[in-house]
């Protein structure tokens, strides 16, 4: 098999959301300028609005 | 992605985003279809937002590792991998060197590293060379194939969201997840989805061998329907049928595709995913090797074969092979080529502009050539890869070709390349086209099948509503993490008694105790389009941010809607004699072929308009195509921002 070499440059532990009917009500961002990796809670309104969303 | 993105963000900027949702329903196992993601982003082709939907275990490990939608935006310096471990619960971003550059052995290389012992509980998102060098790039997202013991992959094929990965410098996206139950998305009634989930298996299982035979030949069994209603394309949607059409449909791919299951997702009783494996193709970098081709679908059979006068089951199969290994989208490839050959045909562009290539419809040596030429950038390939839009002005500004001509015969609107239906007699498709939100994709609206097939929806008013309600509710499979197949393509068998055949009432009353069984949120079938409706229109609304949105942008190329030229109008002479004789009461006895030409494209040009005015009306939008203030309210999507674009637009 192809040797790949990948070098960790980010790394960080979350604690994982309980998925309540369907839904973990949380979203992840990651912002390839900074390397940023950061998790948003998703709004109840939010929800029911755009359901599973597009986006 | 709304507030991520202004009314001026290209799609190359930084702040573009790419979003992959996988609803609140996705990642139910054994429900057939229920493992769906949907991916989204501001398209290189359109410059609005696009939406495809897409199979593979991506979505669902996604969200059970604990995210209902992953963002990414920015632009790495360097090539870069990121790793969602929900096993693990840790997130990675990796920079990588040395990867293989196709898409095709890098899923393979990827799902093994990161879980060399479980390759099952690995996907990976990857797109390729051509996602590089092209407007067209699309998004493989994989899955391990445990019967096979290989990774295989589904494509998020349209409008150049793989360009955009690929402009990030991501080459891949990766999740890991452990094992999953119909507990995983802790539904509100699991013995309610447990009823639900069996009894719409149960009758797909039951009623697809006697209907579609889809588990067996995937959507290929489209190619003869098509054929016989004179909807498959054939030299760049001049024509509706051939007689060669039989080699490249399912009386062939019956007999190719490898035997086993071939579901996108776990437990799924459509299965439609087949595939080839000891393929061996005769150009390129795996020329000569043996290699498993994931397809093909109609989409691609009917854009790489016939639309390019290719009648050969196994160049399709290795263009097929190609644009998944390069992160190409087939529908805008074969679109494309196909708008360049009959360029080509007419003298519009000549082998002094190809390289020297003869792009004469049927030569599939170079169609090939030019596929490769877009995974490295190079020659004509590199101008073919902009797509038609794009090729239009090249060729007007750069070769003198004619722009009025090229207007009617490139298969585009909004940019985006036409999927592969022939339009012209079914005025309702041409609106499913025109008016649909991203572009002519078929997944928005796909009406042929009941106003051609089914003759559903005979008057005026019938396809009006039926390109009200058809769009929105389309549009809940991708916001809930569904396939649509199960929906329609397989229906009950006393369906055609039923008061609306064409909404399969049973069926909707599965969707309704689906979603109320996961969410909790109790809903009828009647609930499920006000879901969908507030995100259509919202959409409608992005649309008009980025300077899209109006009546104007909702256009089709004349070859949509009726034939451009002569050779067109008699090569189906008695219909259109018939059509301007009995529905438009002319008398035709003294006319040219090239008179009628002129006399149908106006009535029928008339007609189009007539049909947005009515669909305009419908929806609630003004006839310019915005949304009212008053429907914005209805929906609930009167948001601060929202109002400010409408008012922008003298709408308030």
């Amino acid at each position: 098999m192809k040797q790949i070499h990948l070098k960790e440059i980010k790394a960080i532990s979350y604690e994982k959301a309980e998925i309540k009917k369907g839904y973990t009500d949380q979203s992840l961002r990651i912002n390839l300028d900074a390397t940023d990796i950061t998790i948003h809670p998703i709004e109840e309104k939010v929800k029911n609005t755009f359901i599973g969303g597009k986006g | 992605m709304w507030n991520a993105v202004s009314g001026d963000t290209k799609w190359n900027d930084p702040e573009n985003t790419i979003c992959i949702s996988s609803g609140p329903l996705g990642g139910t196992p054994g429900y057939p279809g229920g493992g769906k993601s949907i991916v989204t982003s501001i398209s290189p082709l359109t410059g609005v937002p696009i939406d495809s939907n897409v199979g593979g275990y991506f979505g669902p490990y996604k969200k059970f590792s604990g995210f209902d939608v992953i963002q990414v935006d920015g632009k790495a310096k360097t090539d870069t991998i990121i790793f969602i471990d929900g096993i693990e619960s840790k997130i990675k971003i990796f920079e990588a060197k040395d990867l293989p550059t196709d898409s095709y052995e890098l899923s393979d290389v990827l799902t093994r590293h990161f879980d060399e012992d479980k390759p099952v509980n690995v996907s990976v998102v990857t797109a390729g060379p051509g996602a590089e060098h092209t407007f067209f790039g699309c998004l493989n997202f994989s899955w391990w194939d445990a019967g096979r013991k290989r990774v295989r992959y589904k494509q998020a094929g349209r409008g150049g969201i793989g360009t955009v990965f690929a402009d990030k410098k991501v080459k891949a996206i990766v999740a890991r997840y452990g094992a999953i139950s119909m507990k995983s998305n802790n539904p509100a009634d699991l013995d309610a989805l447990k009823l639900v989930t069996k009894s719409h298996a149960k009758e797909i299982k039951e009623l697809d061998p006697k209907q579609n035979r889809m588990s067996l030949v995937g959507t290929t069994h489209l190619v003869p329907i098509m054929n016989d209603h004179d909807c498959l394309p054939v030299h760049n949607f001049k024509f509706g049928s051939h007689p060669e059409s039989h080699v490249i449909g399912e009386e062939v791919y019956e007999h190719i595709f490898d035997k086993g299951f071939d579901g996108c997702w776990r437990g799924c009783t459509v299965a439609c995913s087949h595939g080839v494996k000891d393929f061996s193709p005769f150009t390129g970098p795996y020329r000569g090797k043996k290699v498993f081709v994931d397809g093909p679908e109609y989409e691609t059979v009917a854009g790489c074969g016939s639309s390019l006068g290719i009648f050969d089951a196994h160049t399709i199969l290795e263009i097929n092979f190609y644009c998944d290994a390069y992160g190409l989208d087939t529908i805008s490839v074969g679109t494309s080529i196909a708008f360049v050959m009959e360029c080509f045909e007419n003298n519009l562009i000549t082998t002094d502009h190809t390289d020297g290539m003869d792009l004469s419809f049927g030569n599939r040596f170079n169609a090939l050539k030019i596929i490769h030429q877009m995974a490295k950038g190079e020659g004509f390939g590199a101008i073919v890869g902009k797509g038609i839009r794009n090729m239009k002005k090249i060729f007007a500004k750069d070769f003198g070709a004619d722009m009025a001509f090229m207007q009617d015969i490139g298969m585009e609107s909004k940019g985006l390349e036409f999927s592969e239906y022939i339009t012209k007699e079914s005025l309702a498709q041409q609106g499913g086209y025109g008016l649909a939100l991203k572009g002519p994709q078929h997944d928005e609206a796909w009406l042929i099948f009941l106003d051609m097939v089914h003759n559903f929806m005979p008057t005026f008013e019938d396809k009006a509503e039926a390109l009200h309600w058809f769009p929105m509710f389309r549009t809940w499979f991708g916001l809930c993490g569904l396939c649509k197949l199960p929906w329609n393509d397989i229906v009950p068998e006393d369906n055609k008694n039923t008061f609306e055949p064409a909404k399969v009432a049973k069926h909707l009353g599965w969707y309704a105790d689906f979603f109320s069984a996961v969410t909790g949120r109790k809903s009828g079938p009647e609930d499920l389009l006000a879901m969908s409706e507030g995100v259509y229109n919202f959409q409608r609304v992005f649309n008009l941010k980025m300077g899209f949105g109006t009546r104007e942008h909702d256009t089709v190329p004349y070859r949509a809607v009726g034939p451009v030229t002569v050779e067109e109008y008699e090569s189906r002479q008695k219909r259109y004699d018939d059509q301007l004789k009995e529905k438009y009461d002319m008398d035709i006895r003294e006319m040219s072929s090239k008179d009628k030409v002129a006399a149908l494209r106006q009535k029928r040009e008339e007609q189009y308009e007539q049909l947005k005015d009515a669909v305009y009306a419908r929806r609630g939008w003004t006839q310019n195509g915005i949304p009212t203030v008053k429907t914005v309210k209805r929906l609930g999507i009167d948001f601060p921002e929202v109002m400010e674009v409408l008012k922008k637009n003298g709408v308030e």
